[in-house]
């Protein structure tokens, strides 16, 4: 039954574009026309950086910079300026690296508790603690520098909860991994796709601050369904 | 809702509109805003037209490709895990949701903001089989919450309701004790819905741009109610109209360069999903199932014919940011849930001229509209065409109207009656005038009644051009 529909439902559509059948080749479109790739070019990547600082402060997104040997000691100060509370983390590869756990069983301070992110614990288990949790920290792949933005694969080991439904989202990012477009930061994810698409992530968001609407009478409300907080760890 | 929520007449919907000062002045101060904002945003790009040209391009090779994308689109998200559905009709889409519905004992739902679910009257068909349905956009829950009032606007839909009137509805309604604070309401129903998304069976979202490469859908949103609809409920059904396709991730770049400029005056929306699949086997949360409905709706009825460029339409709200009619009838002066400019051309497509013949007169075709437009759909001449087609091949003008302008095309194309008829005319004003403009009275008469009543009429004179022409010539003789 739905073949059937589904053939007459392309056939209506190659019908009023005026052939019987569907092509097997298009032609792709020429991107090279566009304005697109010739963008920032002539920046380096220093400055490409230094654009991203500059989009957070213009959207008052809190941003601070650390380096790869401060990592942990960065974000347990971010931590504590957000207020402490449940923080939830992924048992991804950066958070080995960092060894998130590690550190994390050392801190002793009242009313700060961590969860790492235990996907063979089950759904239920997992969101039961993301939603409760005050802090979710994440390791985004990607930044553009344009938008100030961060682009966060979900996976076995970092899950969609984590930089969802905690009040703050605080995202650690190298530095090295900001492009000054999406038109970069596209072409990388093209290639992640290329090179395995089985294995592209099944979800793939890009951030740019906290959640926020202006549905009553246009007045700005930060923080709607998604983090009222957000702030980016840039990794030099 | 459906596509007409409002079947009264025209005229009626108008008076409607400008008896509501506060209604009207919502949609003119939202209108400045995004105004200015997008203003801004454009000026910092030199690149902005180039843009629009290689958005416009990027469309119409899509949509005459469609076919082909639309099938690759169905492949490559069958190959990740999704289940494709194609939908010829809005039952046929609700009959696929109701099958998910019914297979999943689904009794709760939550929804991201669907324009192809008001399209296809998604919420009654869910309410009808016992469903709790939930809209989770801010402004959505706001006209739920009263009663399912209809969109205002395409973006900021529930514009039209005061901060005052909408504690008042959540304290009725919902047993709201706080103050008219739209912080404090946004906390509110955060809080409310927050509970909703974690217990829903299904969530539902609609696609900004599906990506016929990978099979990824897209959600843009800025609320994050795109993000919790498509992460937290076991079940996700994506409704995505059957145009929405880009060829592949580059054309993203190019769509989210214009999208959010466009619409709200931002550079991007605080969040931007790309879904290809449902979760994959190991993940602790997102949707183990994700099913995806490809609506028709009366678009191919479009595709290739003359109205062809719509189907280039991303539903940014850019035309009705700067529409002059929009702002002073605002969007319930349409009836149609695509208010504006793109609804004055789109809604007669998908719902014939009989019911939404009078929206393309809604327009003073000053074409602002087109020069807003990121995809430069030319919709002012669309305006035209449908008027064009509903005076000569629908024939729905009035009688009296059609009258009217077959003697007036009869007088013009003939010197001798134009020149005598002008000058009988000049007779009858000078009779109906009143100090050089017409007469109160004539506000009564019918068809040119509408004018009068808009602006001051003055009167042809006795004496005209080419009288004056004719004195001209004949003194250059003597």
């Amino acid at each position: 039954m739905d073949d059937v529909k589904r053939k007459a439902f392309f056939s209506r559509i190659s019908h009023a574009l005026g052939r019987k059948e569907i092509p097997t080749f298009v032609a792709p479109y020429p991107y090279e026309k566009g304005p697109q790739e010739a963008m920032y070019s002539d920046l380096s990547h220093e400055q490409v950086v230094d654009m991203f600082k500059v989009e957070c402060e213009k959207v008052g997104t809190k941003f601070v910079t650390t380096d790869e040997a401060h990592v942990v000691e960065t974000i347990l100060k971010e931590i504590e300026e957000r207020g402490g509370g449940k923080v939830i983390y992924p048992c991804c590869e950066e958070a080995e690296k960092f060894q998130l756990k590690e550190n994390f069983d050392k801190v002793d301070k009242e009313g700060t508790t961590f969860y790492q992110w235990n996907p063979s614990a089950g759904r239920q288990a997992n969101i039961d603690e993301a939603k409760v949790a005050e802090i979710g920290i994440t390791f985004p792949i990607l930044g553009i520098a344009e938008t100030a933005t961060v682009i966060q694969p979900s996976f076995e080991a970092s899950g969609r909860s984590i930089g969802l439904l905690p009040l703050c989202h605080i995202a650690v990012i190298r530095t090295s991994d900001i492009v000054p477009r999406m038109t970069q930061s596209m072409r990388a994810l093209t290639k992640v796709y290329k090179e395995n698409p089985e294995g592209f992530p099944s979800n793939v968001v890009h951030i740019s601050g906290p959640s926020n609407t202006a549905d009553i009478e246009l007045v700005r409300v930060v923080g709607v369904h998604g983090p009222i907080n957000v702030t980016f760890i840039l990794v030099d | 809702m459906a596509i007409l929520y409002d079947e009264r007449p025209f005229k009626k919907r108008v008076e409607d509109v400008l008896a509501n000062d506060f209604k009207v002045k919502a949609i003119q101060k939202a209108q400045d805003v995004f105004y200015a904002k997008r203003k801004a945003l454009v000026d910092q790009v030199p690149e902005w037209e180039d843009f629009r040209e290689e958005a416009a391009e990027l469309r119409d090779h899509v949509l005459s490709n469609l076919d082909y994308y639309l099938n690759q689109f169905a492949e490559n998200a069958t190959k990740a895990g999704a289940k494709v559905h194609f939908a010829h009709t809005a039952e046929e889409a609700n009959e696929y949701v109701m099958e998910v519905v019914r297979a999943k004992n689904a009794k709760m739902v939550v929804k991201g903001k669907t324009m192809v679910s008001e399209e296809i009257s998604l919420n009654e068909a869910l309410m009808k089989e016992g469903v709790e349905v939930n809209e989770t956009d801010l402004a959505e829950f706001i006209l739920q919450t009263a009663d399912w009032n209809p969109p205002s606007h395409i973006v900021v839909p529930a514009l039209h309701f005061a901060r005052g009137r909408i504690r008042e509805m959540f304290h009725d309604k919902l047993g709201y004790e706080g103050t008219e604070d739209p912080e404090e309401m946004t906390r509110f129903v955060r809080k409310r819905i927050r509970d909703r998304f974690l217990r829903a069976d299904i969530g539902f979202t609609g696609c900004n741009f599906a990506v016929a490469e990978t099979g990824t859908i897209t959600i843009v949103s800025n609320e994050g109610n795109g993000r919790m609809s498509s992460s937290m409920p076991k079940t996700m059904i994506c409704l995505m109209g059957m145009e929405r396709l880009v060829p592949d991730f580059a054309g993203l770049d190019i769509m989210m360069e214009l999208l959010i400029r466009s619409s709200v005056g931002a550079k991007i929306s605080n969040y931007f999903s790309m879904i290809t699949g449902p979760a994959k086997p190991g993940e602790a949360d997102g949707p183990e199932e994700l099913h995806i409905i490809i609506i028709d709706n009366g678009r191919s009825n479009i595709l290739g014919g003359e109205f062809n460029s719509m189907l280039r339409c991303i539903r940014c709200g850019a035309c009705m940011n700067i529409c002059p009619v929009y702002r002073h009838i605002t969007g319930h002066a349409y009836g149609s849930i695509y208010p504006g400019p793109m609804g004055a051309v789109l809604t007669p497509l998908l719902v014939g001229y009989e019911k939404a013949g009078d929206l393309p007169y809604a327009s003073t075709l000053c074409g602002e509209c087109w020069e807003h437009c990121p995809v430069k759909i030319p919709l002012h001449e669309l305006l035209l065409k449908h008027r064009v087609n509903i005076a000569d091949k629908a024939h729905l003008r009035p009688a009296a109207e059609e009258a009217i302008f077959k003697t007036v095309a009869t007088v013009f194309s003939n010197s001798f009656l134009f020149d005598y008829g002008t000058k009988l005319g000049a007779i009858g004003m000078k009779l109906m005038s009143k100090n050089g403009n017409m007469a109160d009275w004539t506000k009564l008469l019918p068809v040119v009644g509408g004018w009068m009543k808009a602006k001051e009429m003055g009167t042809l004179k006795l004496k005209k051009f080419r009288d004056v022409y004719a004195e001209y010539e004949a003194s250059k003789r003597k």
